[in-house]
């Protein structure tokens, strides 16, 4: 057969480029609705192997920019690379390497999970069609639904559903998974699934966006974060760039309070303030090591009796940019 | 930090008859949907019901829809009676169905999004919907005709056909002709099939886009009953849907039918162009 | 703000159907505007040159399209959905297609194009055919052997008699119509893609709502291709003519017809006793008065009116119209003329058109013409019945 001999140069053969080339980069990204502006100049930076927390609470025009990142919706302006390619233009060479779930699953009602899966994959023009039938079984088995594989899709849970589209992202292998809140409706052992399943993508190689609202789950699989708020990115970078935003603050515990915030304001810690029911100063640590603190105290003569330091949970500092409360910002 | 001295990207090839299966996947789901099925089937039931009332009751010639007198001395004429008695709003009702959900079915139900990010090229998408629809469209109309000329052969048995110009053709000239009678209305229904789909372009509401393009059939053939506006009667949309009766006549004025397919297909070709613009410029938000 | 490449984007793509409609536009106006002008350069004939030519042609085998088209801006009817009452409205405001093939004098087929239906006049040597589809009725009469050849050699005669002094028979009739008629030639008609001579003929009685008459007849067969009447309209109220025309013998095959096995075929032949006796007993029903009185004209020419004495008119189509209507209506004849007419001062109805005007006196005379209604009230007027 003919496709098979195309197949043989199909399967990716390491990474193809640089690893300086991000496999997301926007730059000036801007979308409108109407006078609203859903997206504001966002320069998005995705390196690739990232697992990228694309946090936001709900209305901060996550999705927006995901349809725009996949040519679904087109920008006001701004520019899009993925892959080391512009987009849309060059939107038929990417895409086939990149999975998607945009804001959940949608599948036609009536066939059941493999017929709808089946549907996807014969429309895709790089996907072998000799090889369909095993891709649909593994995608299936991967999130865990061979079992329902059968079912009409109308039939199926929330969860399913969800899983559904995650198969349906990882029908091919892929270089880049875009998923738009990807454990919605998932039960905590499918969010846990999920949680697994990114991490073991990543370990394959993969670079994941993963959009989400709930930032528990994203702190513990991301290793970057940008944080959207009204259409504009707050904040972007590493875990650990993003979290010492927020300072971390030394907590000393000691009778002799005097010395020891002595000892603190000669190293420059900023903030220090003195709790003498519980006999403990505090300031922020800022750039200085906590072990330096931890000498500086005992050099001052003061009795150490206790040091802590507490970074800032990623909750604190989103909540501190994107504001507390309910409401859904505009 | 440049990119142009970076190693291209890596671009995944692509298999052979990659479109015959978007296209076929296409069909595939039309079919499996029970609603055209039951649309399919209330299409057949049509020439069913026509020749076992006309089995039961004998009509005289001049009677009831064109050709139901004839039924009875040849069963072929079952086919020109259910087509004639389907063409003005069966047909139709199932083209609008089918095309009006063409695209605006996909979009509402959000399938699209994940079509266009397999990826399928709108232009590609947009091809394969509309062969897709077409072929259900020539399905409909052969369903019609097939269980007419099943029905007819049963219940009446085939002989030589009368034309309407009173001449006597042989039963395979007849077949012929009644190929030709299908085929007319299959093109005939194409521009309608065509309007479905742009209008199914415009919104993610697929039963406003089918009511919409039932109407569409609904104000051309008002306007068509307009002695006033004569001026325009021929180049309105179901105008010539009747003209396939050219075919059963002795001399087929084959520039007349050539004319009325050209005027159908010049209207598939305006929507297609309307459809492409409107899905290219379209924001999938759904 | 300046155009985003969004919007500039969505704007080229919409060139497409444009593009499309106007290749579309293009293709259908070029061929037609190529074929329509420019105007074809014939050289100029007078009336009486024209009038000759007709006559002298020598055209026997044409096949072609006639349509014909009527205008005449009648007030639609209630209750169109009945059959009667379309029949009616399809007559007086409607377009009606016809093929007809000529091979000589002895065959003629012609065949009026319903749209699922079909009505032909098969002529073919001593048999006349009829066949309607509607009703698969048959009709055969053959026409008798001598006067078929009777026929045939008076042709001939006429014919030879023509080519003698076409010339003046045409002058003779010009002269005959040019007290009440105003003619003119324009040469630069276009008919059924033949190059075409116009005769415009223009009452000048400015009573009668003719406007004018025009003739168009093709530059080099010289065979009348389009007669168009018009009314007050700038469309002609009534036209008939060839949208295509071959003067190509028609195939043998066209005039030979055979009647469908199983139709039911009235024959009748011409000449025979039979026919002698019905002639003799309507001879007989003349003489005893039963027939109907024969209708009048009064006033010449482009003026003159035709009037239905009250017996006459009683089986005129207008009252087989209000009857047909009824039946299936319900409507009181009366009501439905009402509808249809307006009531002069004088008590009496009128029925007006782009071309004919119907006048129905309160004496149940009807008078009809295509002139204005004052003329019909001075004929009804003068002519009591
Ligand atoms: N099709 C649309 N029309 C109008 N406004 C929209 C549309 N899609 C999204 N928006 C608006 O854009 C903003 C961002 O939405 P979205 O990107 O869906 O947010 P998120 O995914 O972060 O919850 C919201 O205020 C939303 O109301
Ligand atoms: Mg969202």
């Amino acid at each position: 057969m003919t496709a098979a001999a195309t197949a043989a140069a199909t399967t990716t053969q390491g990474p193809p480029y640089d690893a300086v080339v991000p496999a997301i980069r926007t730059t000036g990204l801007t979308r409108r609705f109407g006078s609203q502006v859903a997206v504001s100049a966002v320069d998005l930076l995705v390196p690739r192997g990232a697992v990228y927390g694309f946090l936001g609470p709900n209305g901060s025009g996550k999705t927006t920019t995901i349809r725009m990142l996949l040519g679904l919706l087109a920008a006001d302006s701004g520019e899009i690379e993925m892959l080391g390619q512009p987009m849309p233009d060059a939107l038929a060479q990417v895409l086939p390497r990149v999975g998607a779930l945009i804001e959940g699953p949608a599948f036609h009602p009536y066939l059941t999970g493999t017929a709808n899966l089946r549907r996807l994959d014969v429309s895709d023009a790089t996907a072998n069609p000799a090889t369909s039938k095993e891709r649909i079984a593994a995608a299936l088995s991967r999130v865990g639904l061979t079992a329902a594989a059968g079912k009409k899709y109308r039939n199926y849970s929330l969860g399913m559903k969800q899983r559904l589209g995650l198969a349906a992202a990882l029908l091919q292998p892929r270089d880049l998974l875009v998923l738009d809140e990807p454990t919605n409706g998932l039960d905590p052992q499918g969010t846990r699934e999920v949680r697994h399943l990114v991490r073991e993508l990543a370990q394959d190689g993969a670079t994941v966006l993963v959009s989400s609202h709930l930032l528990a789950e994203v702190e513990q699989i991301a290793t970057h974060i940008g944080i959207m708020s009204g259409g504009e990115l707050l904040r972007q970078g590493t875990l650990t760039e993003v979290l010492s935003d927020g300072d971390a603050v030394v907590t000393v515990t000691t009778p002799d309070l005097g010395e020891a915030l002595e000892a603190l304001l000669l190293l420059g810690l900023a903030d220090a303030t003195l709790d003498r029911e519980h006999q403990q100063v505090q300031a922020r640590l800022g750039e200085i090591p906590a072990e330096a603190v931890a000498q500086a105290v005992i050099n001052a003569g003061a009795r150490l009796r206790g040091l802590t330091v507490e970074r800032p949970h990623l909750e604190d500092l989103f909540v501190s940019l994107t504001g507390e409360g309910f409401d859904v910002l505009r | 930090m440049s990119f142009a001295d970076l190693t291209l990207p890596v671009v995944r090839p692509r298999y052979r008859g990659a479109f015959w299966r978007l296209y076929k996947g296409e069909v595939g789901i039309s079919l499996r949907r029970r609603r055209n099925l039951a649309l399919l089937a209330v299409l057949s039931a049509i020439p069913l019901m026509i020749g076992i009332a006309v089995y039961l009751s004998t009509p005289r010639a001049g009677d009831g829809p064109a050709f139901l007198g004839q039924i009875t001395g040849n069963g072929l004429f079952l086919v020109f009676t259910a087509l004639t008695v389907c063409i003005p709003v069966f047909l139709p009702l199932v083209v609008g169905v089918v095309s009006g959900d063409s695209i605006a079915g996909e979009a509402g139900s959000g399938t699209l999004r994940y079509l266009l990010t397999v990826p399928v090229t709108r232009t590609r998408l947009l091809v394969a919907k509309t062969l897709g629809v077409a072929t259900f469209t020539a399905l409909a109309v052969a369903v019609v005709a097939v269980v007419g000329l099943v029905t007819g052969a049963v219940l009446f048995g085939l002989g030589n056909v009368t034309l309407l110009s009173g001449d006597t053709v042989s039963l395979g000239t007849g077949l012929l002709r009644a190929l030709g009678v299908s085929a007319y209305v299959m093109v005939a229904l194409f521009g309608l099939a065509a309007g479905g789909m742009f209008i199914s372009t415009l919104t993610e509401n697929a039963i406003a886009a089918m009511a919409t393009t039932i109407g569409l059939v609904m104000v051309s053939a008002l306007l068509d009953a307009v002695p006033q506006l004569s001026a325009i009667h021929g180049v309105l949309l179901t105008h010539n849907w009747l003209g396939f009766g050219e075919f059963l006549r002795s001399n087929v004025d084959t520039a007349a039918v050539l004319r009325w397919s050209a005027l159908h297909l010049a209207y598939a070709a305006v929507f297609l162009s309307l459809a492409w613009a409107r899905l290219q410029s379209k924001d999938v938000t759904s | 703000m300046t155009t985003s490449p969004r919007s500039l984007r969505r704007r080229a793509a919409w060139s497409a159907p444009v593009l499309t409609a106007a290749a579309i536009g293009a293709a259908t106006l070029l061929p037609s505007a190529a074929s329509a002008s420019p105007h074809p350069k014939l050289p100029a004939k007078t009336a009486a040159q024209l009038l000759a030519a007709v006559q002298s042609s020598d055209v026997s085998t044409l096949s072609g399209t006639i349509v014909e088209t009527a205008r005449l801006g009648l007030p639609s009817l209630p209750g169109t959905n009945s059959s009667a009452a379309l029949t009616w409205q399809t007559l007086v405001s409607g377009t009606h297609t016809a093929r007809v093939w000529f091979n000589g004098v002895d065959q003629q087929r012609l065949a009026v194009l319903g749209q699922l239906s079909e009505s032909d006049v098969v002529h073919n040597g001593r048999n006349v055919w009829t066949y309607a589809s509607d009703t698969q009725a048959v009709a055969h009469t053959l026409l008798p052997a001598n006067a078929e050849k009777s026929a045939a050699t008076s042709a001939t005669k006429a014919e030879n008699l023509q080519k003698y002094t076409p010339q003046g028979a045409a002058a003779a009739a010009l002269q005959a119509i040019t007290p009440s008629t105003q003619v003119a030639v324009d040469p630069t008609a276009r008919v059924a893609g033949q190059p075409a001579y116009t005769l415009v003929l223009t009452p000048r009685d400015t009573r009668s709502t003719v406007r004018k008459v025009a003739i168009a007849i093709d530059a080099t067969h010289n065979v009348p291709l389009r007669v168009q009447v018009f009314g007050a309209g700038a469309a002609p109220a009534f036209e008939t003519a060839f949208t295509n025309i071959s003067y190509q013998a028609p195939a043998a095959s066209v005039f030979a017809f055979t009647p469908p096995s199983g139709a039911k075929v009235t024959n009748d032949v011409l000449g025979t006793a039979a026919q002698k006796k019905a002639a003799d007993k309507l001879g007989t029903k003349i003489k005893t008065g039963t027939a109907k009185v024969s209708p009048t004209v009064v006033g010449t020419g482009w003026t003159s009116v035709l009037v239905l004495p009250a017996s006459t008119a009683g089986s005129s189509p207008l009252s087989a119209l209000t009857s047909g209507s009824t039946s299936s209506k319900g409507d009181s004849p009366t009501a439905v003329l009402s509808h249809l007419t307006t009531t002069l001062p004088s008590g009496d109805k009128l029925l007006s058109s782009a071309l004919i005007n119907v006048l129905l006196a309160k004496d149940g005379r009807v008078l009809v013409g295509a002139v204005s209604p004052s003329v019909l009230e001075q004929a009804a007027a003068g002519q009591p019945g």
